[in-house]
């Protein structure tokens, strides 16, 4: 259980660019629950997965974890909990490596790397475990350097490694974004699937109101932000895609924003 | 006949020492991404330790180790100057270079140290054609130590680091210690060529250091034209046939009567010309080189 009390963010706090990116925010999110979060451009979406990802701290505020603080976790103990996926597959992976290799840095997860042969028999049965599970067909192309793979290969493989890494709580920043139209979609149904398998906590911003329903199930969430703070929050059964465009269109431009 | 054998001859002796210091590029530039000019200086500081040491009667393989645990901690001095001072990469490895050449003097207590009553691992080896299999065999096992070192978690995690600290930073590692790991190896194999250099010559010399890396540099682009390398034996491999080329085209420009003062320039000519050609077929042949390039 994932749980914001009173959270807020402050971006230059005492100075004349004072902007506030979320405001006084309370959210739990269940143990295997999938929560969209929807919002305009600088609604604070991002800013809320940047928490948890340990790349923003709180201004006023805590996060906890099944009840327990996370603000003083160090980025190890966070990486290990939290893996961020986001549209710029760079973050996550070594270009002129290939996918083995780039899975293998994933399956070293005892503490610092020392030296021991990286190829193992057992990482490289693991390897080929998560690549089948993630189903685009990379386990036949494990020599492959990342550099030479689609934008949708590319994510699959991210995919991959945050399997390996075992976190339990994925942070899904628009990672469809950057994907042609029909991988998109298929990679969004894998990582469904995997989400209920593993029992994964999903938190997923998106802008696209159709990822929001496809393939989703009855408790998944939607909560909605804007300028910084809780504008709805609803089950999935509850609401549709037309409810959920008009919660856009109904607002004045600029008024979603924070800016 | 007898020229072409001994060009090839003396190419493959030279290319056995100095191709250690293209094995130390590639862990600097190619693995770490750091365009580390130290190795100028370490050079000179593994043959400056080596020779003091062989001059006081040490062992000449601990004489080595000395040398090459200098050269490596100048390596470490290198790393810290960028991570903990943020001066910049190049400008990292000038300092260093710049301070070593004093300490090098201090530690030769002139510019020229001279082994020829020493004995040394050549000496060792009696014959000419001894020496050169000595070489050959020690540079192999060198490069078969970086292949495994690189082979290993830690290795894997240098060159993610290199490439793509974000990689390792996200995991809850700095990225500074890979840096220091990576130069201090990468410098401590530079001075260990030094040290065998000046075995090899006879002498350790204050200037014997400068632009090897050039020289080294170049020697590793023409290694990655002749030999792609798609994997790290072949960046291995690819580092020492470049390095064999390098001192062929070396040997046969001196034996064409270029004069010695002007192979600096000539080397200065070959590393534009290799980078010109690099730049400009990038896309197709060097597309899946691996590693990194801080050029």
């Amino acid at each position: 259980m994932i749980e914001f009390r009173n959270v807020s963010v402050i971006y230059n706090k005492n100075d004349d660019g004072e902007k506030i990116a979320l405001s006084d925010l309370s959210l739990t999110i269940e143990k295997g629950q999938w929560c969209n979060l929807l919002g305009q451009n600088g609604s604070g979406k991002s800013t809320l997965l940047k928490l948890l990802a340990g790349e923003l701290t709180p201004t006023y505020g805590g996060i906890f974890i099944d009840g327990r603080s996370i603000l003083n976790d160090s980025q190890a103990v966070r990486a290990r909990t939290f893996f961020f996926v986001e549209q710029d597959t760079r973050a996550n992976l070594v270009p002129s490596m290939t996918i083995e290799e780039n899975l293998i840095i994933a399956a070293c997860t005892s503490g610092f790397p020392g030296f021991t042969l990286a190829k193992r028999k057992k990482r490289q049965d693991r390897i080929q475990e998560v690549l089948a599970k993630v189903d685009m067909g990379l386990e036949r192309r494990i020599g492959t350097q990342v550099r030479s793979l689609s934008g949708g290969e590319r994510q699959a493989l991210v995919i991959a490694k945050a399997l390996l890494l075992a976190a339990p709580v994925l942070l899904l920043d628009e990672f469809l974004a950057a994907m042609d139209p029909q991988a998109g979609p298929q990679l969004l149904g894998i990582v469904r699937n995997l989400a209920l398998q593993e029992q994964l906590t999903v938190i997923s911003v998106t802008h696209n109101l159709e990822h929001v329903f496809s393939d989703s199930q009855k408790k998944d969430r939607v909560v909605l932000l804007r300028k910084g703070k809780m504008h709805a929050d609803r089950f999935i059964e509850s609401i549709s895609i037309k409810w959920l465009s008009e919660q856009f269109e109904n607002v004045p431009v600029g008024a979603w924003g924070a800016v | 006949m007898d020229s072409v054998l001994s060009i090839l001859f003396i190419s493959a002796q030279l290319a056995s020492i100095y191709g250690m210091v293209v094995l130390a590029v590639v862990l600097a530039f190619r693995i770490a991404n750091f365009a580390d000019l130290t190795m100028d200086g370490s050079f000179t500081l593994g043959a400056a330790v080596g020779a003091e040491s062989l001059v006081r009667g040490v062992h000449p393989v601990l004489a080595l180790f000395y040398g090459s645990l200098a050269g490596a901690l100048a390596g470490v001095v290198t790393a810290l100057l960028h991570s903990r001072v943020k001066v910049n990469r190049l400008l990292s490895g000038i300092i260093t270079m710049t301070i070593l050449y004093s300490v090098n003097l201090r530690i030769m207590g002139r510019s020229n140290v001279s082994l020829l009553n020493e004995s040394s691992l050549f000496s060792a080896f009696g014959s000419e054609n001894f020496q050169l299999f000595g070489s050959i065999v020690f540079v192999l096992l060198i490069s078969g130590f970086i292949w495994f070192f690189l082979s290993t978690d830690l290795g894997y995690f240098l060159r993610a680091a290199g490439e793509n600290p974000r990689v390792v930073i996200r995991r809850g590692f700095s990225e500074e210690i890979f840096i220091i790991i990576s130069l201090f190896v990468a410098n401590g194999v530079a001075a260990l060529a030094g040290g065998l250099a000046a075995q090899h010559q006879g002498f350790a010399d204050i200037g014997m250091g400068t632009g090897v890396v050039i020289a080294s540099l170049t020697s590793l682009l023409l290694g990655e034209t002749l030999l792609p390398p798609r994997s790290i034996l072949r960046l291995l491999l690819a580092a020492l046939a470049g390095a064999f080329v390098y001192q062929m085209i070396i040997a046969v420009g001196l034996r064409l009567g270029i004069n010695p003062w002007d192979m600096k320039l000539a080397t200065g000519f070959l590393l534009v010309g290799a980078l010109v050609l690099k730049h400009r077929f990038h896309s197709r042949r060097s597309a899946e080189n691996i590693g990194s390039d801080p050029l």
